[in-house]
């Protein structure tokens, strides 16, 4: 279908459909070029809806940058809700884009967006109503090329037979060298194609790598067959944050994030053993005050949003936060603006933050993820805050008026007893007690729980998860403990939680799973009303897997992982040493005051060159720089006296990250 | 501090670019694009400060309008050429200000006065069955319709039939049929289009369906004078 008939056999049929304004586009400050006129042609996919898709700031980066070149074009795509996809199939339409209705394999370049691993089987799916072959070793030359990109390919095997190739990381300045490749190679052989994209740093081609496997079904070797094969291959970074769109699309319809969006910082230096975002996106990159400042005003003016999200992964420890806040609220008060600062640690401190943002307006939630209930736990898992200063905060806030605390918990944390389950009902009823203190029956509490799964290129990555039933046995507990006024509890499904698990750390014979749980009608997995488990089980049964293996086995330190030929830059001998640690009770500090050799440092040093020398979390190279100290073999900054009690003796009290006491590091001076 | 504020009218067209927007969409959109406009725009008191913009009447997704009336507020007073070109300068195609005048502070809200609307309604001829304009003699000779809708999450029966205050075939051509509807439109008594379309059983027949007037109160459009200006 050409577009002018797909705009027409639309117009027949949107009014049967929910929210017909997500197929339409049209949108302020979209853009729509001459098609004919662009050569190079870039379709961005979002395997989920428009409305969430929308609220993807990675995408709307990429849209940005392609858009900006004269000679490209990038345009969008999500996924149809079911009542859409059921009318195009029906009527025989093809999956198009938003700017110029161009069926998909139209664009030269296909570039998936996939932050997640619930998104897999739309992806599958998106591929079949675009008419272009499932499997990248099917398609023919003259189909567009189809690359994913985003945090969940950090482990690309269970997706490697759809994509004929992965970006792994930092996509600015990369997409328009995949867009050149896909566009100049366009025509020749797909394999000849594959060459050029795998010589493209960052670039991984699946079908160029050949995996065998011991008798037990564990990895014996991964092996490039290609001289162009990268071994590993490296993810990409940019040096610095390259300028943000301020020219964002200003939706119709009412998104997730329904804002503007500038990134203050990427990556994050706290080390949490179980946060995928906080490996894999290092090193930490700030913006300036100035350049935050002044997008935010051109923001404004492009996009007239009403809210503004100051987004990164822990917004306290942007290092000039205070004054970013008290710029922003001097410079857009009388602007009647929302401002988010999402991501605040716990602390005194992010109360201020907070009071100052929302002046004048109603206060209504505040977020906190202390994720462990127990000051060992959180020790485990490197978030150590005690329990005395979260019950602190917590009365400050109650105490400035804000009604709601929500507290996000995780269960299935290593070493986690049924003491460490108990313990999230206790400190949400203190939470709560103290909230009444201050407010009476108006204080409420709200419990998030979800079920830790462990990610590939984390300290975790080795850790089994529970099976359903002891989940269920834990959230039971939960439950039975935080019900009654003022109290609300929400958990995920362990079965989506399982299905997470083995996606996320599978290896490439989950391919034949994913699209046989497809075929069965798995897809919106994220979506809880429309997971089919049943879908996944049967398709694992006809393949001959077994989804335990995948997401309950504790792995052996040994163990060849799927995806230990990408590499996000940290080493696996550092994520080795932070699971021991994590075993042990050691809590290590935040790397922008003691760097623990991580390995991004020498995978990026002749990045780190190019920067100045405070662009960076990371120390700077160099003699003679004023750097945090740097040690080949890193001390814990304390250890949990009830795991280790010996090392605790050693290594002295608790002390908060940012400690900042080299003296007294050195002076242990010895190994863990 | 009241004398500094100003009302003004602002008649607009909701054309098929954005046909598909729904009335919340629409308001959204005018929200902001007064904000990209940086026009001074009265904004409610309270802690979640509201833009004061009244719309006469909600249009239904899918449906343009060009004859769409809203009122917005502004302090201080603005002239209302500099309105109108500023906040044309902020729309995407298919949105169009016809005009913009001021009103007085105190007269009444644009959604009590409207009494009616008038719609163009095309039919793709082909998705009708060939039986089409006994159907409709027979649904137009019937004294009650009921139908059902949604208020408040509770199904509530009402009788369609009374508020159709007209209902005429205008034309016909190879591809399309037109028809000329007039309803009422009050509060608790609106007549739509798409629900008489619905109870015709022609659900599933391609439409486009224009809002081309609103009535009010004391407007001396009568259903005849509405046609005429359309011609």
């Amino acid at each position: 279908m050409r577009p002018h008939e797909i705009e027409r056999a639309l117009e027949r049929f949107l009014h049967k459909v929910e929210r017909p304004a997500r197929y339409v586009g049209g949108e302020w400050n979209s853009v729509v070029k001459d098609w004919e006129r662009t050569p190079i042609r870039v379709a961005l996919v979002f395997p989920d809806i428009y409305d969430l898709g929308m609220s993807n700031l990675g995408m709307a980066i990429l849209y940005d940058v392609i858009n900006r070149q004269p000679d490209m074009l990038a345009e969008r795509v999500f996924a149809p809700w079911v009542d859409m996809e059921a009318e195009m199939r029906r009527r025989g339409i093809p999956l198009y884009s938003l700017e110029t209705k161009h069926p998909l394999r139209a664009f030269d370049l296909i570039g998936v967006s996939l932050p997640y691993e619930q998104l897999y089987t739309n992806v599958l799916n998106m591929l079949d109503l675009a008419g272009i072959p499932l499997r990248a070793a099917d398609r023919r030359d003259d189909d567009p090329l189809v690359i994913a990109g985003g945090s969940a390919v950090t482990n690309p095997e269970p997706m490697w037979a759809f994509f004929d190739a992965f970006f792994i990381g930092e996509g600015e300045e990369a997409i328009l060298e995949l867009a050149r490749v896909a566009h100049e190679t366009r025509g020749l052989p797909r394999y000849e194609r594959w060459r050029e994209l795998a010589k493209i740093q960052g670039v991984y081609v699946p079908h160029f790598y050949e995996v065998s496997y011991h008798e037990d079904g564990t990895i014996k070797e991964v092996r490039p067959t290609e001289p162009e094969a990268m071994f590993p291959v490296v993810k990409r970074i940019v040096p610095t944050l390259p300028p943000t769109p301020t020219r964002l699309i200003v939706p119709y319809i009412d998104v997730v994030h329904n804002r503007a969006a500038i990134e203050i910082m990427r990556g994050c230096t706290r080390g949490c053993r179980f946060c995928h975002a906080g490996m894999v996106y290092r090193p930490v990159r700030e913006r300036s005050l100035e350049e935050i400042v002044s997008a935010v005003e051109a923001l404004l003016h492009n996009t007239g949003f009403e809210e503004i999200g100051l987004l990164s992964l822990s917004s306290s420890d942007y290092s000039r936060v205070g004054d970013l806040v008290r710029e922003i609220t001097r410079r857009f008060r009388d602007k009647h603006l929302a401002i988010g600062l999402p991501s605040l640690r716990i602390e005194s401190f992010s109360v201020d933050l907070m009071d100052a943002l929302e002046a004048g307006r109603r206060r209504s939630g505040f977020t906190f993820a202390p994720e462990a209930a127990t000051d060992r736990l959180r020790d485990v898992i490197n978030k150590p805050i005690p329990t005395d200063e979260l019950l602190a905060v917590a009365d400050e806030v109650y105490r400035r008026k804000w009604t709601t605390i929500k507290l996000y918990f995780m269960i299935g944390h290593p070493t986690q007893t049924v003491e460490d389950v108990e313990a999230i009902v206790q400190l949400s009823k203190q939470v709560l007690a103290i909230g009444r203190k201050h407010l009476g029956r108006k204080a409420q509490v709200r419990v998030g729980v979800s079920t830790l799964v462990p990610k590939p290129h984390t300290p975790f990555q080795w850790v089994p998860v529970a099976d359903e039933e002891t989940i269920w046995e834990q959230i039971r507990i939960l439950q039975r403990g935080l019900r009654g006024p003022g109290i609300h509890l929400s958990w995920n499904n362990p079965r989506e939680t399982l299905m997470e698990a083995f996606l996320s750390r599978g290896d490439r014979r989950l391919a034949d799973v994913i699209e046989a749980a497809w075929r069965r009608g798995a897809r919106f997995d994220a979506w809880g009303d429309h997971f089919r488990y049943d879908a996944w089980l049967a398709a694992f049964e006809e393949v001959g897997l077994d989804p335990d293996w995948y997401a309950r086995r504790e792995r052996s330190l040994d163990e060849v992982l799927p995806w230990d030929h990408i590499s996000v830059g940290v080493s696996k001998e550092f994520l080795k040493q932070e699971y021991l640690h994590a075993l042990q009770g050691a809590v290590i500090d935040d790397c922008r005051d003691y760097c623990y050799s991580c390995g991004i440092l020498g995978q990026f040093k002749e990045l780190r060159r190019q920067v100045a020398d405070e662009a960076w979390g990371c120390p700077a190279l160099g003699r003679g720089k004023e750097r945090q100290p740097v040690a080949p073999r890193p001390i814990p900054l304390y250890v949990n006296p009830e795991m280790s009690p010996e090392l605790a003796e050693q290594l002295g009290p608790r002390r908060p990250q940012r400690w900042r006491r080299l003296a007294q590091l050195q002076a242990v001076g010895q190994e863990p | 501090m009241e004398a500094s504020v100003q009302r003004l009218r602002v008649h607009f067209r909701k054309g098929a670019p954005v046909r598909w927007l729904g009335h919340l969409d629409v308001a959204r959109f005018w929200e902001r694009a007064l904000r990209r406009a940086d026009l001074p725009v009265v904004y409610s008191q309270g802690f979640h400060p509201q833009p004061r913009i009244q719309f006469a009447s909600a249009l239904p997704v899918g449906f343009t309008g060009r004859a769409e009336v809203m009122d917005i507020w502004f302090s201080p007073p603005q002239d209302p050429a500099t309105v109108h070109a500023r906040l044309q300068a902020q729309c995407p195609p298919g949105f169009e200000i016809l005009e913009v005048r001021e009103v007085p502070l105190n007269a009444p809200s644009l959604q009590s006065q409207v009494k009616a609307a008038v719609y163009e309604v095309a039919l793709e001829k082909a998705f009708l069955p060939p039986d089409w304009r006994e159907r409709l003699a027979t649904f137009l000779a019937a004294r009650e319709i009921w139908r059902e809708r949604e208020r408040k999450r509770k199904k509530v029966r009402y009788n369609l039939r009374p508020l159709i205050l007209s209902l005429e075939i205008t034309g016909e051509d190879e591809e399309w049929v037109y028809l000329h509807m007039h309803v009422r439109s009050e509060p608790g008594a609106t007549g739509r289009p798409d629900e008489v379309l619905a109870a015709l059983g022609w659900d599933d027949v391609p439409r486009r369906i224009e809002r081309t007037d609103i009535v009010f109160t004391g407007d001396e459009l009568t259903d005849q004078r509405a046609r005429e200006m359309q011609e």
